[in-house]
C-alpha cells in the first residue's frame, strides 16, 4: 500500500463516504448476526429417552361457538363446504370435564400420554385429527390424549374442535412455551410420553394412518 | 493414497504461503523477477491441488473404503459415474472441489493477464493465493478428506490423518453410500456449474482488490473484469437453472423453487452478479459508480462466502442441508477479515474513485442502469434477510421463526416485475438524456404489445391480475427488443444496402455485448413466461387410485394399470403405469417411480420419487408415486398439471445462449459508419 500516490491522501474523500458507511453498518449489522447464530447453534428437539419437559396451559372452554361466530370461522377453516370434514354435531358443548381447566402433563404421571401439537391453520392437521379422535376413543382410560394449538386464535380453534368432535383435552400454548421446550420445528408433531414422564417417540408431520398411530401407541404401552 | 493427498495439500499449503509473501515483496519494490517467482507458485499450487483431487478420485473409483471421505459418502454398488460425482456429495469433497476449480480459474486468469497487468499482477496473485489459503486450512485442519479410519480400542471408529492412541487401522467392507437423492443425472451436472459460478465470482474480487491494491484505478479494470464476472456468471445461472430442474423432478412437489436456504445462498450472489454486469457498463461509460462497482465486485464473493457459511456452518435448518459441521467458526472469522479487510482499502483509495460526471438526468440509460442495480441489490438483501430470518428472530424474541415461499414471494416478486419495467424501458433510453418525444417513439410499439397481451390475458384467460402484470410488462420486454433488432439492422441496412437478414446479422455481430445482452434478456422473458403459468395456473390433486381406475385433473384422465418392481444396480424401485387421456386421444403412459436404496445412509431417509412426467409446450402433465397398499390394488398419487413449464427451461437456454453470443469471439463483418438514430455513442 506504500506506492499511493502521495496526493491521493491530500485529497478530500468526497463521493462514497456516505455509501461506504451504509455498507460498513448493514454489513456489521449482519456480522452480529452470524455471530449470534454461531454461539446459539439450533438446538436439537426433545428426543426419546429423555423426561418430557413439562407445561402448564388452560384448555379451552367447552361450549360450542354462538352459530354467527362459528359459521363464518368453519368457512374460512374449510372453505364453504365445512360440512364435508364436520364430522360432530356443531351445536354441542365439548365434554364439560375438560372446560376451562388448568392442566399440566405433570397431572397425568402414571398413565402414558398421547400429546399432539397441531393448529387450525394447519392443512396436513385436517387428516390426521380424525386419526387422533378415533384412536382416542379406542385407547381412553389406558393412554391420555392431549392437543396442544400453536400460534392459534381462540375462534378458529373451537370452530376445528366443534367440527371434528375433538374429546380429549385442548388448549392454546400460550406463548409458544411448550412449542420451545419440546423444541418442535412445526405443526403436526405428536410425542409419545409413557407413565414416568419419559418420551419414548415422536413423530414429525401429520401421521400418515391409523395403523401406524395404533403401532405408536401399542409401543407406548409395552413400556 | 490418502498419505499422498494430505501430504500434496501440506505443500501446496506452503507454496502458497510462499507465493502470497513473494508476490506482495515484489509488487512493493517493483521487482519482476520476484513477482514471476510468486506467479509460478500459483501455478505449482494450483498443480498440486489437482494431484491432490486426483488421489481422492482414484479412492472412490476403487473403493478404498480405509479413507473416511470414501467410505462414508461411497459404496460399492455405485455405478462408476456416481462414483466421480461423489468427489462434490460431501462436505469435504467438496471443499477439495472448490480448492480445485479455484486452482484452475487462477491459472487462468494469471496466464491470460499477466503481459498486461504489470501492476496490478503480483497483487492479483497474492489475492487468489490468499483465498485459496484460506480453502487450504479447511481441508487440512477442519475437513480434511483425506482422513483414513481408525477403530479406537473401545471398538468406535473415527477419523483421523494420523493415528489416535491405541488405534487400529479400520477398513470397513463397504461403504455407507451416497444420499440417494444426489443419484440423479441433473445432480451431477448442477453442482459442477454451480461450483464454477460460486468459485469463479472470486475472480472479479481478486482484480477489484489487485486494483485497489496496487492503486491502479482507472476505468480500465471494469473492462478487464467485466469477462471474469460474466463467465462465473454464466456458470452460475445455468447451475440454478439446473438445481431447479433436479428439484422440480427429483423432490416430487410439482414445484421448482422453495426458496431454501441452500437455493437462495446461490440466488443472493447471483443477483448482485447480475448487478455488477450492469453497473460495470456505466463506468465504462460515463466514468460514475467507481465505488459502488468496487462493492460489487466483492459483494458477489463475499455473499458466496456467506452462502456458504449459512448452509453448511449448521447456523440455519435446510431441508437439504447435506453436510453440516464445525468449520463455521472459520468462515466466520473469513467473512469478518474480508469484510474489514475490503473496506479499509476502499476507505484508503476513495479519493482516487471520485466519479468523472454527474447523474444528467433521471430519464437516461445510466439512470436506468442505476435503478435496475439498486433493484438487484435490494433484492439480494430482503432474500438474505428472509433467509437469516430464523436467526434474527431468535436473537430478538427467543424463538425461532422461519419465513418461508409467501415471505419470498411477497418481497421479491413486486422487485422483479419493477426489474421487468426497466428491461422494457432501459435500453430504449439514450446515454445522458433522452427527449420525451424519443422516447415516446420508441415506447410505441412495447407498449402497444404491453397491453395488447394485457387485454387479452384480461379477455381469455384470467381477471387475476398478477399474471396480467407480469404478462404484459414480460411482452413489454419483449416489444423492446423487437423494436432493437428492428432498429438495428434497419439502420445498417440503410447503410450497406444489405437485404433485412444480413443486415440483422451484421449489426449483431458488430456489437456483440448489446445484442448478446438482449438474446439473454429474451431468455428472461420466456422464462416469466413460463414461471408465471407454472405458478399461478397450476393444478393438483391428491388422490389414490384403485387398479384400473380413474382420476381427473385439468381436462386430464388419469388410468391406473399396474404396478411393478425392478431392480437397479443399488435400489430396488416401484413403478405405477398411468395411462393419460383426454377425451379420445392418448397423451402418454407415464411410469411414475419409487426408488428404495440399499445403502445405509439411504436407509433413515425412506424411498426417493421419480417423477412421471409428460412434458409440452402447453403443459406439463406431472404424476408421483407416494404409495401403495396391498400389492399395488391401490395407489396413492399426487398428480399436478402444471402450465407453460416448458417455457422456463427453453428460457433458461436462451439466457445461455445470449452469453455466449456476447462472449464468443467472432468474425466481424465490415464496419459500417452507421447513422445512428441516438443521439450519443455507439453503446457496448
Amino acid at each position: 500500500m506504500s506506492q499511493a500516490p502521495i496526493e491521493s491522501q491530500k485529497k478530500k474523500r468526497k463521493g462514497g463516504v456516505g455509501l461506504l458507511l451504509l455498507i460498513a453498518v448493514a454489513g456489521f449489522i449482519l456480522l452480529a448476526v452470524f455471530y449470534y447464530g454461531i454461539l446459539n447453534p439450533p438446538s436439537q428437539r426433545a428426543d426419546s429417552g429423555e423426561k418430557a419437559p413439562d407445561f402448564s396451559v388452560t384448555t379451552y372452554a367447552s361450549a360450542p361457538l354462538p352459530p354467527d361466530v362459528l359459521e363464518p370461522a368453519l368457512a374460512n377453516l374449510f372453505g364453504g363446504n365445512y360440512q364435508t370434514y364436520c364430522t360432530g354435531d356443531l351445536s354441542k358443548p365439548r365434554p364439560a370435564e375438560y372446560d376451562s381447566i388448568p392442566l399440566k402433563l405433570s397431572d397425568f404421571r402414571g398413565t402414558p400420554v398421547v400429546l399432539n401439537f397441531w393448529a387450525s391453520w394447519c392443512t396436513t392437521c385436517k387428516e390426521e385429527q380424525p386419526l387422533l379422535e378415533s384412536a382416542w376413543r379406542r385407547y381412553k382410560g389406558q393412554v391420555q390424549f392431549i392437543g396442544l394449538s400453536h400460534l392459534d386464535q381462540d375462534k378458529n380453534a373451537r370452530a376445528w374442535l366443534q367440527c371434528y368432535d375433538v374429546t380429549y383435552p385442548n388448549a392454546p400454548d400460550l406463548g409458544g412455551k411448550a412449542y420451545n421446550a419440546y423444541r418442535i420445528q412445526g405443526v403436526p408433531e405428536t410425542y409419545f410420553i409413557d407413565a414416568d414422564g419419559n418420551i419414548v417417540d415422536y413423530y414429525v408431520g401429520a401421521i400418515p394412518n391409523g395403523s401406524i398411530l395404533d403401532q405408536l401407541i401399542q409401543k407406548l404401552l409395552q413400556q | 493414497m490418502s498419505d499422498l493427498g494430505f501430504i500434496t495439500l501440506l505443500i501446496a499449503f506452503l507454496f502458497t504461503l510462499y507465493g502470497i509473501v513473494v508476490s506482495i515483496v515484489a509488487a512493493k519494490r517493483k521487482d519482476a523477477a520476484l513477482a514471476a517467482s510468486g506467479r509460478n507458485a500459483l501455478y505449482i499450487v494450483s498443480f498440486l491441488i489437482l494431484v491432490a483431487t486426483a488421489a481422492l478420485v482414484y479412492m472412490l473409483v476403487t473403493n478404498d473404503f480405509s479413507n473416511e471421505y470414501v467410505a462414508s459418502h461411497s459404496e460399492r454398488a455405485l455405478p462408476l459415474f456416481y462414483k466421480v460425482s461423489t468427489l462434490w456429495g460431501g462436505q469435504s469433497g467438496s471443499l477439495l472441489f472448490w480448492s480445485l476449480l479455484l486452482a484452475g480459474y487462477s491459472a487462468v486468469m494469471v496466464a491470460s493477464l499477466w503481459k498486461k497487468e504489470p501492476r496490478r499482477g503480483p497483487w492479483l496473485v497474492a489475492m487468489l493465493l490468499f483465498v485459496q489459503l484460506f480453502f487450504l486450512i479447511i481441508s487440512l485442519y477442519a475437513s480434511n478428506p483425506f482422513n483414513r479410519l481408525w477403530v479406537l480400542p473401545d471398538g468406535s471408529t473415527t477419523g483421523a490423518v494420523f493415528r489416535p492412541e491405541g488405534a487400529a487401522l479400520f477398513i470397513p467392507a463397504d461403504g455407507t453410500g451416497l444420499n440417494p437423492l444426489l443419484q440423479n443425472y441433473w445432480m451431477v451436472a448442477h453442482p459442477i456449474f454451480l461450483y464454477l459460478g460460486y468459485v469463479g465470482l472470486t475472480l472479479p474480487f481478486a482484480y477489484a482488490a489487485a486494483s485497489l491494491l496496487s492503486g491502479e484505478l482507472d476505468d480500465s479494470w471494469v473492462k478487464r473484469v467485466r469477462i471474469w464476472n460474466l463467465i462465473p456468471w454464466a456458470f452460475l445461472t445455468i447451475g440454478i437453472i439446473l438445481g431447479s430442474q433436479w428439484a422440480y423432478l427429483e423432490l416430487g412437489w410439482g414445484g421448482f423453487w422453495a426458496w431454501d436456504p441452500v437455493e437462495n445462498a446461490s440466488f443472493i450472489p447471483w443477483l448482485t452478479a447480475t448487478a455488477f454486469l450492469h453497473s460495470i457498463m456505466i463506468q465504462e461509460h460515463r466514468g460514475m459508480l467507481k465505488v459502488w462497482n468496487m462493492i460489487l465486485a466483492f459483494l458477489g464473493f463475499w455473499l458466496v462466502i456467506i452462502g456458504t457459511f449459512i448452509t453448511r456452518s449448521g447456523i440455519i435448518d435446510s431441508v437439504h442441508a447435506f453436510a453440516v459441521s464445525n468449520i463455521g467458526p472459520l468462515f466466520l472469522g473469513f467473512i469478518i477479515v474480508t469484510f474489514f479487510g475490503f473496506l479499509a482499502l476502499l476507505w484508503y483509495r476513495l479519493p482516487d474513485l471520485e466519479s468523472d460526471a454527474e447523474l444528467d438526468s433521471l430519464l437516461s440509460r445510466e439512470a436506468a442502469f442505476l435503478y435496475v442495480n439498486v433493484l438487484f441489490v435490494v433484492a439480494a438483501f430482503v432474500t438474505l434477510f428472509g433467509t437469516l430470518f430464523p436467526i434474527i428472530s431468535e436473537a430478538l424474541s427467543g424463538t425461532k421463526i422461519a419465513v418461508n415461499a409467501p415471505y419470498f414471494n411477497k418481497v421479491d416478486g413486486p422487485i422483479f416485475l419493477a426489474i421487468l419495467l426497466l428491461m422494457g424501458i432501459g435500453p430504449l433510453l439514450g446515454w445522458r438524456r433522452t427527449s420525451n418525444e424519443m422516447l415516446q417513439k420508441s415506447l410505441a410499439v412495447p407498449v402497444a404489445l404491453a397491453l395488447a397481451v394485457a387485454g387479452a390475458v384480461f379477455i381469455l384467460v384470467t381477471r387475476n391480475w398478477v399474471p396480467i402484470l407480469a404478462w404484459s410488462l414480460a411482452a413489454l420486454v419483449f416489444g423492446t427488443i423487437l423494436w432493437e433488432f428492428y432498429r438495428g439492422a434497419a439502420s445498417r441496412r440503410r447503410a450497406t444496402g444489405e437485404g433485412w437478414l444480413k443486415a440483422l446479422w451484421g449489426v449483431m455481430a458488430r456489437n456483440q455485448r448489446r445484442y448478446g445482452g438482449y438474446i439473454v434478456h429474451f431468455g428472461v422473458v420466456l422464462m416469466a413466461f413460463g414461471m408465471v403459468g407454472a405458478v399461478a395456473f397450476q393444478h393438483n390433486l391428491k388422490t389414490s387410485i384403485t387398479l384400473n381406475g380413474t382420476a381427473e385433473l385439468g381436462g386430464y384422465t388419469f388410468t391406473y394399470t399396474g404396478l411393478d418392481q425392478n431392480q437397479g444396480p443399488n435400489y430396488d424401485e416401484v413403478v405405477a403405469t398411468v395411462i393419460v387421456t383426454q377425451g379420445d386421444r392418448n397423451v402418454a403412459t407415464l411410469y411414475p417411480r419409487m426408488n428404495f436404496y440399499h445403502s445405509r445412509a439411504a436407509k433413515d431417509m425412506g424411498p426417493t420419487t421419480e417423477v412421471g412426467l409428460h412434458t409440452s409446450l402447453r403443459e406439463d402433465v406431472y404424476v408421483v408415486l407416494n404409495g401403495f397398499e396391498n400389492g399395488g390394488q391401490l395407489a396413492a398419487f399426487e398428480i399436478f398439471v402444471n402450465p407453460l413449464m416448458l417455457w422456463m427451461w427453453i428460457g433458461g437456454i436462451v439466457m445461455v445462449l445470449g452469453t455466449l453470443f456476447a462472449l464468443l469471439p467472432m468474425k466481424q463483418p465490415a464496419p459500417v459508419r452507421v447513422r445512428s438514430p441516438k443521439p450519443l455513442p455507439q453503446p457496448a
